[in-house]
């Protein structure tokens, strides 16, 4: 049998229990299923290309999930009118109708849309990765009190614009 | 706690884990901070995802989707074919590395295999790891039991029982709930452990370390199944071990013989008496336990005797309603107060006492209307409704203690003479394999 690094199969290990995670990540952030699958091979493949890279991770949590969202970014910004099209098409769907994974992530942003991104941010790794406040502090490096604001704050926004009696989105 | 400072922490209540007691408890007192909570919850439940929202991460590229791309792209076609292979190539070699780092090269892909007993270590250790990081999963499985029996109690020829395990790890401690649909249930709150039937007003209150969830500790505590797995395989020459791969799972499948398993996976002596299978399957992605099957053999056949239907991990969940008892129950019999109350010399000659002399104390202490000599004994029982069925019984014969298959308990044949006269067989069970080593009365009565 091969011996294993015992650092390399963490990382392993946890990119194993964490690559769902990662992929929906990655689709939320670009808005985008194929897009979302290029960016995590493009970051397993650089992280498995450079060994010594992969011994001076500390935190593979806060490492991988900011990977994936600078990649994200730079995928973004090379096709912002693909991805911008994709999410305002899909606005006028409603949870009834969805019938894809594309018409969830679609309905979902749209509602993100309307908050700052910085609450946004937490909303999503909350919600769509499923992380804790802890571990959202961990990876944003911002204090988890701050985290807990954001997502009151990001929650309240959403909440006022769907429960207000005038409401044309509330189910 | 004020409506403002619950308003200012509700995103609390919106955790992987809730551990503000004192937040549920003012949404059931506050009635507008109720509404607050449920309109955010709603809030919440809008951006969360239901779609592809466990294992799925490999888009596969059916029919349906593809003609649906087609119709949105349909310039786009050729080069995506291309960039499709190109992408399909990078994930499988992706997936590879991924792989056989964490398998060490010894699991043949898309293939059946018979492999060697120490070739499962890194799969087994690698398990392991993972399932130790989970903050909670809940389990539904079946198995063949009766629904007020123990939780050491399995037989081929009954029908089966839904089971339930909710498990939490909550600042360190571990947090869980067994319970057989309409049936026996066993929480353990970090500190102590309620049991309960569902056909009793009677709840028991144990310590936190008791073994009240018997030969099902091993799967609220996966990590243990595996080192006992792994232990196995180091000592064992008999078992044999096939490893199936598909594109999504990896299955380990033990064959034991009674004599290649001389430590039974359960304590169940179900299993440890016969031949036996087990089936464990991973999730290739994520490495975590998706399914888990036993089959005993019998006559060469084998016998389904317990099956996962779910194992889902970190979903949401509330702790209160994994510590929660019934209301039903008016009665709490308080079992760790047990040795305060028993003086130390009578709690020594207890835990010296022969099963065949215990059962003929409490049975005499039924008859004779006496609770003084057997009531740490009784603890499990009515002693009113006991009394007034055997009063003015006696002991007429008293055979040797006997275990049998299957079962934790003692058993001991007694013959007794009723009030009117009539002789009558009666077979009592006891068992001692409490925090105390004392022996309870468990059934024949």
């Amino acid at each position: 049998m091969n011996k294993i690094k015992p650092l390399e199969t963490d990382i392993a290990a946890f990119i194993r229990l964490e690559r769902n995670s990662l992929f929906r990540y990655a689709c939320y952030k670009t808005g985008n299923y194929e897009d979302a699958e290029d960016i995590l091979q493009n970051v397993f493949l650089k992280l498995y290309s450079d060994p010594q890279k992969l011994l001076s991770i500390d935190n593979p949590h806060k490492y991988l999930y900011r990977s994936v969202s600078n990649e994200c970014i730079s995928y973004y910004r090379k096709k912002q009118d693909i991805s911008f099209t994709e999410i305002e098409d899909a606005g006028n769907i409603c949870e009834e109708q969805e019938t894809d994974f594309m018409e969830e992530i679609a309905r979902i942003n749209r509602i993100l849309s309307i908050i700052p991104e910085d609450q946004a941010e937490v909303i999503r790794l909350r919600t769509i990765c499923e992380k804790s406040f802890t571990e959202i502090a961990e990876i944003l490096e911002v204090p988890v009190t701050t985290i807990k604001s954001r997502f009151k704050y990001g929650i309240d926004k959403v909440r006022s614009e769907f429960f207000k009696p005038e409401s044309n989105h509330k189910k | 706690m004020n409506c403002k400072d619950f308003k200012e922490n509700i995103a609390g209540l919106f955790d992987t884990e809730i551990t503000d007691t004192e937040m549920l408890t003012h949404i059931a007192e506050c009635e507008s901070c109720r509404q607050y909570y449920e309109e955010c919850k709603e809030t919440v439940d809008l951006l969360t995802p239901k779609k592809m929202t466990g294992k799925i991460l490999i888009p596969d590229e059916s029919p349906q989707r593809q003609s649906k791309k087609q119709k949105q792209n349909p310039k786009k076609e050729k080069p995506k074919k291309i960039k499709m292979i190109f992408r399909r190539s990078l994930q499988i070699a992706a997936s590879l590395i991924i792989l056989f780092t964490v398998v060490g090269l010894t699991v043949n892909i898309f293939f059946t295999e018979k492999v060697h007993a120490s070739e499962v270590t890194a799969l087994l250790n690698s398990s392991s790891a993972i399932i130790n990081k989970v903050g909670n999963f809940s389990m539904k499985f079946k198995v063949r039991t009766y629904e007020n029996e123990n939780f050491a109690y399995i037989n081929a020829d009954l029908p089966f029982v839904n089971h339930y395990i909710d498990v939490a790890n909550v600042d360190g401690a571990t947090i869980w709930r067994l319970s057989k649909e309409n049936g026996r249930t066993v929480i353990n709150n970090g500190k102590k452990q309620f049991l309960w039937n569902n056909d009793d007003n009677k709840g028991y209150i144990f310590f936190g370390d008791s073994n009240i969830a018997e030969d099902f500790f091993p799967l609220i505590y996966p990590s243990y199944l595996f080192t006992y797995e792994l232990g196995n395989a180091q000592k064992s020459d008999k078992d044999s071990y096939v490893i199936t791969t598909t594109d999504s799972t990896i299955t380990l499948t033990v064959t034991s013989t009674k004599e290649g398993n001389p430590y039974p996976l359960f304590a169940n002596r179900t299993i440890s008496i016969s031949d036996n299978v087990r089936e464990y399957t991973f999730d290739k992605d994520c490495g975590l336990l998706k399914d888990i099957r036993f089959w005993i053999i019998i006559d060469g056949k084998k016998n389904l005797i317990l099956e996962s239907e779910s194992i889902s991990y970190n979903q949401p969940y509330n702790i209160l309603d994994i510590k929660k008892t019934p209301s039903c129950v008016t009665e709490w019999v308080d079992l760790t107060r047990i040795s305060d109350v028993i003086p130390k010399s009578r709690m020594h000659w207890l835990k010296k006492e022969k099963p065949e002399k215990a059962v003929k104390r409490i049975l005499n202490s039924i008859f004779s209307d006496d609770i003084s000599e057997a009531e740490e004994a009784l603890v499990y029982y009515n002693f009113n409704k006991l009394k007034k069925k055997y009063k003015g019984c006696k002991i007429v014969e008293c055979g040797k203690p006997f275990n049998s298959d299957g079962f934790a308990s003692t058993f001991v044949n007694v013959r007794i003479k009723t009030s009117n006269g009539n002789i009558r067989d009666i077979r009592v069970a006891v068992r001692n394999d409490n925090d105390k080593g004392i022996w309870l009365l468990d059934g024949g009565l």
